[in-house]
């Protein structure tokens, strides 16, 4: 059977480490991760190498970390991970990048598609608390995209805030932006 | 018996208790998220968007006047350009009143030059208008003349009734950012004007255009050579794009020579209207060949 390169080294990485670590989330979820996973979780890694603790099989609680985004930030973590394994392998081969890069795009739309603006606040919190780096970026651009181009009142419902503008202020505003928005020669 | 990472946790977000431990707000919305997050998010907007996301709240607007969300989105050496603005570095200028500075039309060269920075996207442009050309027979009434348009960003064009020799030179020394750039001459062929309120292209000159085609070139003077060349046909302002420049280190100004010429003298050609060059960010180089 030819060898299938990517999927092996996808593979060697898993079997390689089988370690976990339990986290426990405030509302009573456990969960078993991997531990290439979890030290995705720059929080987590400090909290092992800064510390200079030893890794042993002990639970972790994570205030202020519920099990549903935990579990959504687990599904990234792992499928981000794999992605990279992919990359690797494929690198040098355009064709084999460029299908790893289309399989990452349709994993990541599927995965924000799924998500409410209140969950994507949720993960945001948890990814930030977390410190993982990459799922951030990730959902700081979800965000963006949610709310490029829609106007003042679709925005400030996104992210249900007040307007608390004088109209004086909003007057100043209006005159602080207004290069922003008018023509200049051919364009 | 387990770890607690609470203790890592000192007064990121949301309502802190002195214990050390965070309590989440009972009603989630974006708008709880760290400051850190907003900044991040903003820095993924183009600046109109910034600009118009400024108008949300106090939160925002002062998040969107934040000197390291313009940096990122200002050219590498945009110093180098507000000098030229300015003449020199104005201490207390806050880097988004440097963008937008940096956007407006910036006249220089005795008025025949301008350059400014494309909005969303912080790309610089420039502009020469056909005063600052050297065109071959241009103080000779016979041949070419200067003539007041609203058509034109420097509200003059000069037009070729009819010559022999035609060659339109000219040059420009600038600091662009690195990248890469399209030069474009904007010509027409034919004179517009209004004629009871209707605007006619007045083409009765027009002559000569479609024996022979006109060469466009330009150099750089790092080296590099750009050439095109085709007939003359289009009665409406239309860029000719001439050709591609790189710019890979902005901390020298970049020189540029350009020109245009038709020089058979087998026949002459006439009836032509000049308005400028123009370099753009190649990004543009589709859109602008499309006008």
């Amino acid at each position: 059977m030819a060898d299938d390169g990517v999927n092996t080294k996808v593979e060697a990485v898993s079997k390689a480490t089988t370690e976990t670590i339990e986290l426990r989330t405030e509302d009573g979820g456990v969960f078993d991760v991997d531990k290439p996973v979890a030290m995705e979780f720059l929080i987590l890694k400090s909290f092992y190498e800064d510390e200079g603790r030893v890794f042993d099989k002990t639970s972790i609680r994570l205030p202020n970390v519920k099990q549903l985004e935990l579990s959504k930030v687990i599904e990234y973590c792992t499928r981000a991970l794999e992605f990279g394994a992919k990359s690797a392998a494929a690198a040098g081969d355009k064709d084999a990048e460029r299908m790893v890069r289309q399989e990452r795009e349709g994993f990541e739309a599927e995965f924000v598609d799924e998500l409410s603006n209140e969950m994507l606040k949720e993960l945001i919190l948890a990814v930030n608390f977390l410190d993982i780096k990459e799922m951030l970026d990730f959902l700081i651009r979800s965000v963006a995209n949610r709310i490029r181009n829609r106007s003042v009142a679709y925005v400030r419902q996104f992210f249900d805030i007040e307007n608390d503008f004088t109209p004086q202020e909003e007057d100043q505003i209006h005159q602080e932006n207004a290069w922003a928005f008018e023509g200049v020669d051919a364009d | 018996m387990g770890a607690d990472l609470s203790v890592f946790f000192s007064g990121i977000t949301g309502s802190n208790c002195s214990n050390g431990s965070l309590s989440l707000q009972s009603k989630p919305s974006l708008g709880d998220l760290p400051e850190s997050c907003v900044a991040l998010v903003l820095a993924s907007l183009d600046p109109p968007e910034i600009c118009k996301l400024a108008r949300l709240n106090r939160a925002f607007r002062g998040a969107s006047w934040a000197d390291f969300l313009w940096e990122s989105k200002l050219p590498s050496n945009y110093q180098v350009l507000v000098r030229k603005v300015f003449g020199e570095l104005p201490g207390d200028l806050g880097k988004r009143e440097i963008y937008a500075r940096l956007c407006q039309a910036n006249s220089f060269d005795c008025d025949t030059k301008k350059f400014w920075m494309h909005k969303s996207t912080g790309g610089v442009c420039l502009s020469i208008a056909s005063k600052g050309l050297s065109i071959t027979g241009i103080d000779d009434r016979r041949y070419w003349s200067h003539i007041p348009t609203e058509e034109s960003g420097f509200r003059t064009v000069a037009y070729v009734q009819q010559i022999w020799w035609f060659e339109v030179d000219g040059e420009v020394e600038f600091p662009f950012p690195t990248g890469t750039y399209s030069l474009f001459f904007r010509l027409q062929l034919g004179q517009t004007s209004k004629w009871f309120g209707r605007q006619i292209c007045n083409t009765e000159h027009v002559h000569g255009w479609d024996i022979k085609p006109v060469q466009f070139q330009l150099w750089t003077s790092d080296g590099q050579h750009a050439a095109s060349k085709c007939l003359l046909n289009v009665t409406k302002w239309k860029y000719y794009h001439v050709g591609d420049f790189v710019v890979d280190k902005s901390n020298a100004a970049t020189k540029i020579k350009f020109s245009m010429t038709q020089i058979d003298c087998t026949h002459t050609k006439g009836g032509l209207c000049l308005d400028s060059v123009v370099i753009y960010p190649s990004e543009f180089r589709e859109r602008l060949k499309r006008f």
